[in-house]
């Protein structure tokens, strides 16, 4: 290999060296991964029916057979777990694509356009944010109902905010950088800038974003399902798993240790996942030398 | 006498306050106090002042990137702030621009030639990729660069080729005026040298005017035919940079001048040596 | 002769990177008497920084100091950081290019300036502040207008430049080290700063290490010189000598290429634009730099021996004590200036 290439590499590491040097990264990866390889096998086979009742075997402690123990109606937990992990999945996919769909735009023509417009997006981003996020939730499916799909749009709606926030002040910076002036120079327009150098230029800012909207989807719609507002019976919830569990607490534990401890796993691979995307994307955490 | 190529006329340009509270009165600073100047074809007129002179707004104003309160800017005959966006978008191929910062120029996530090829792509819609190359190819040549340096990203340069890449980028348009905001400042007095020569050199190729704005009197003594001192948004002196750097006449030129610390001087010596 | 206050033997700082180790300043000799105005020229990537830093002890933290750094009898290079910290502020201080980032913002400037000498000299804070209104007043920023509780933001680049030069004076040091002072503010703020400092530096003796990258700055405000590039010295002697002779092409190249050395001259009536004589080429990458003459390889002047060796710095001549040395194996002779 010759001398040049080699001071490249030193320079700048290949994405896969990038990818292993963060710790945070691989775990969070290991841990997302689990996560949806147990939501995505829950179609095609769980060890039991999430959903058929078998009274002989009602509160069984973790065994062989079942592992994570079953509930007062003979439902197998890891069974419901795996299925519920589909649901909490689903929920915070949709919650974060309305999320950034909407609030990332918003936050765009709000630094693209300044002035009023700026004013008007922010002043009401400030209004979501005066309210507690759960409880914005919780008033939205009051109002239209509880089941999965309110709780997903009531998740989505409190994330616009966010997205517009986070990506009106990564942007703002950006247009006075000197390459949107030369943009601008070069008569292209405030849509082409946004599409062509603001966005490409934050997408590392919104990746770490989405991360932990993602996990506090997750805690979010176990909120909801735990007060009952989120996904119905008989479609299994982890929230509604730990509400459900309230009653035997003390006499069949694993009924609230496994889903807590699903939730407690999926917001910290999230996180982590978030952290390490950080340390590689971010050019600032980057340029250590 | 040939029509200018520039024609800046009574341009007044104010800045909006911050207000302390939403129910103060809103205030204004007036930057530039209605200036005006006259470029012809082919020449180069630097603008020299200090920090907040108003000569970079002057420049933004030139660039069609911020419409003044009052006051003309005709480009090519044109005023560009008359114009409707078609219009506008045509005469933008006969002024392009260079700025300061090598760093800051050139979006880090684009290669060279998409760099490059912005302006075409954006104001000469009809261009076909295989001639958009052509042109990338020939500016890059004209700038020094090598061919294959287009599909590299600005990260791989050093401050003075990115700086040359930034020049590409105000070529190849092929456009008869260059605003030039502090080009060289940035860079190392070896690099300057190589940039300043090279821009002396596309003017004479390419008949091209340049307004230079730059706080470096070298600089500007070096690179342009006439230089006008900006003080507090006002011209205070206008005239060939020669003469106006040899013999000023107005009291704030002077102080300019004077202020410039230069080898040989033997100024700030004499005294120590007497100790 | 009397021992210099500062000495730097064989002085190189060195940089690991993975399993190599590469030197940012390699095998600097310099001495620095008491009341001398050292003067360090530079481009960006010479060394030039690295070198004040490690004199200041405030080298970033991979960085290593290999060789001898000998201030007023103390080896610096093997000082630890609790010895340094009782010199560094009361023997030596810095002055920053940047005033604005090298002040506290939230601290107003009489503390600022009163800090030093509470810390180093055991004052009381009312004793100190005294002194800081005295410090105020020399570095010409007189009460009322500007008392000691005002702060670094309702203050002028140039004006906090002032402060920041009390605040370094403060403790009366022996050596003031200062780096590019006066890059970040317009020419004429510039020149009364310049002027500030030349006369603070006659009033109290002390000695100056003044780091640049403008020969004009160089020339107007110190009595010795050293050209830095890519991490080594190629020119030192008395500044007057080595601007009149320029003896190492690097030098030489520099005052070409500089504006001031051709754009400020009278330009010849109507014979057109003369071009700047430009130094092709950049300045190596510390991972790449040669192992002969660093500049070969932009030498205008280059012959085949120049890529076999590392020149030694060479002595050329000795006027007032003071000796004019290059590190070229065919310094150019002729006088640039009579």
């Amino acid at each position: 290999m010759s001398n040049a290439s080699n001071t490249a590499i030193a320079a700048e590491p290949g994405i896969v060296v990038r990818v292993l040097a963060s710790r945070n990264l691989v775990i969070g990866l290991i841990v997302t991964f689990i996560l949806i390889a147990m939501a995505l096998v829950s179609f095609v086979w769980t060890p039991f029916s999430p959903t058929a009742l078998n009274f002989a075997e009602k509160l069984q402690a973790p065994s062989l057979r079942h592992w994570f123990g079953t509930d007062n109606f003979g439902r197998d937990v890891l069974s419901m777990i795996m299925v519920g992990a589909r649901n909490s999945i689903a929920v915070s996919i949709v919650a974060v694509v309305v999320g950034a769909g909407i609030g990332v735009p918003l936050g765009a023509v709000a630094a693209a356009r300044g002035g009023w417009i700026d004013g008007v997006v922010m002043r009401m981003s400030d209004l979501a944010f005066a309210f507690p996020a759960l409880l914005t939730a919780v008033i939205i499916t009051a109002i239209f109902g509880p089941g999965a799909v309110n709780a997903m749009i009531a998740i989505g709606i409190f994330n616009i905010p966010v997205f517009a926030r986070v990506t009106r002040g990564a942007s703002m910076g950006l247009w006075k950088r000197e390459y949107v002036q030369a943009a601008r120079c070069a008569g292209r327009s405030d849509t082409a800038i946004t599409a062509l150098h603001i966005l490409p230029n934050i997408n590392h800012v919104l990746l770490v974003q989405v991360t932990i909207q993602f996990a506090l989807a997750i805690v979010a719609e176990a909120g909801l399902s735990y007060v009952g507002l989120g996904a119905q019976p008989p479609m299994p919830s982890w929230g509604k798993m730990l509400n459900d569990a309230q009653t035997f607490i003390y006499d069949a534990p694993w009924l609230a240790i496994f889903p807590g401890l699903a939730i407690t796993f999926a917001v910290l691979g999230l996180n982590l996942l978030g952290d390490g995307l950080r340390d590689i994307l971010d050019p600032k955490v980057r340029r250590q030398r | 006498m040939t029509q200018p190529l520039l024609k800046v006329t009574d341009v007044v340009r104010e800045y909006r306050l911050p207000r302390p509270s939403i129910f103060s009165k809103q205030e204004w600073l007036r930057i530039l106090h209605g200036v005006s100047i006259e470029i012809a074809p082919g020449e180069s007129l630097g603008i020299v002042g200090e920090s907040g002179s108003g000569k970079s707004t002057l420049a933004r104003a030139v660039m069609g990137l911020e419409r003044p309160q009052s006051g003309q800017i005709m480009i090519g005959g044109k005023d560009i702030y008359a114009l409707d966006r078609t219009s506008l978008r045509d005469a933008r191929k006969g002024f392009q621009a260079i700025f300061q910062d090598p760093y800051g120029s050139l979006d880090p996530r684009h290669t060279v030639r998409t760099i490059i090829s912005e302006p075409v792509v954006s104001l000469e819609r009809g261009v076909s990729a295989a001639e958009r190359n052509r042109r990338v190819a020939e500016v890059l040549d004209a700038v020094g660069l090598p061919a294959a340096s287009a599909d590299k990203y600005p990260h791989e340069f050093s401050g003075g080729q990115r700086q040359r890449v930034a020049i590409a980028r105000a070529l190849i348009t092929r456009p008869s005026l260059i605003v030039a905001d502090e080009p060289v400042s940035a860079l190392d007095v070896s690099i300057q040298a190589q940039v300043l020569n090279l821009m002396m050199d596309l003017q004479e190729k390419f008949g091209l005017s340049y307004l230079f704005i730059s706080h470096d009197l070298g600089v500007v003594r070096a690179i342009t035919d006439r230089v006008a001192v900006i003080h507090l948004g006002r011209f205070v002196e206008q005239g060939p940079t020669g003469e106006v750097f040899d013999n000023p006449q107005d009291p704030y030129t002077q102080a300019l001048v004077a202020a410039v610390p230069k080898p040989f001087s033997g100024r700030r010596k004499s005294k120590r040596q007497q100790n | 002769m009397t021992q210099p206050l500062l000495r730097m033997a064989d002085l190189s700082v060195e940089l690991p990177i993975g399993d190599t180790k590469i030197d940012i300043i390699a095998n600097t000799n310099l001495e620095l008497g008491r009341g001398e105005r050292l003067g360090i020229v530079g481009e960006s990537g010479s060394g030039k920084s690295i070198t004040a830093l490690a004199v200041m002890g405030l080298l970033p933290q991979k960085m290593r100091v290999r060789g001898e750094l000998i201030f007023d009898g103390h080896d610096l290079a093997k000082m630890s950081e609790e010895t340094f910290c009782k010199f560094r502020g009361r023997r030596m201080a810095m002055i920053f290019q940047e005033p604005m980032t090298a002040l506290n913002p939230v601290k107003p400037i009489g503390a600022q300036i009163a800090e030093g000498r509470i810390l180093h000299l055991g004052e009381t804070r009312a004793d100190a502040e005294k002194r800081a209104r005295l410090l105020l007043d020399k570095v010409g920023l007189p009460a009322p207008r500007f008392n000691l509780d005002l702060y670094p933001h309702q203050l002028s680049g140039g004006q906090r430049q002032r402060v920041m030069i009390a605040t370094a004076i403060a403790c009366e040091p022996d050596l003031l080290i200062a780096d590019e002072p006066t890059t970040a503010l317009d020419v004429t703020v510039q020149a009364q700063i310049l002027d500030l400092l030349n006369d603070l530096i006659d009033d109290t003796g002390m000695t100056l290490m003044l780091i640049t990258h403008d020969l004009g700055v160089v020339s107007e405000m110190t009595n010795r010189i050293a050209v830095m590039y890519a991490g080594r010295v190629v020119e030192t002697g008395r500044t007057d000598d080595v601007f009149a002779r320029m003896a190492h092409p690097y030098a030489r190249g520099l005052f070409a290429a500089s504006p001031h050395g051709a754009g400020l001259m009278p330009r010849p009536a109507g014979a057109g634009r003369p071009r700047l004589t430009a130094i092709p080429g950049v300045v190596p990458d510390p991972f790449e730099r040669p192992p002969y003459c660093t500049f070969a390889d932009r030498c205008g002047f280059v012959r085949d021996d120049c890529r076999q060796s590392m020149p030694a710095l060479d002595l050329l001549s000795t006027n007032e004590g003071i000796e004019h040395r290059a590190a070229c194996l065919h310094p150019c002779e002729s006088l640039v200036r009579p």
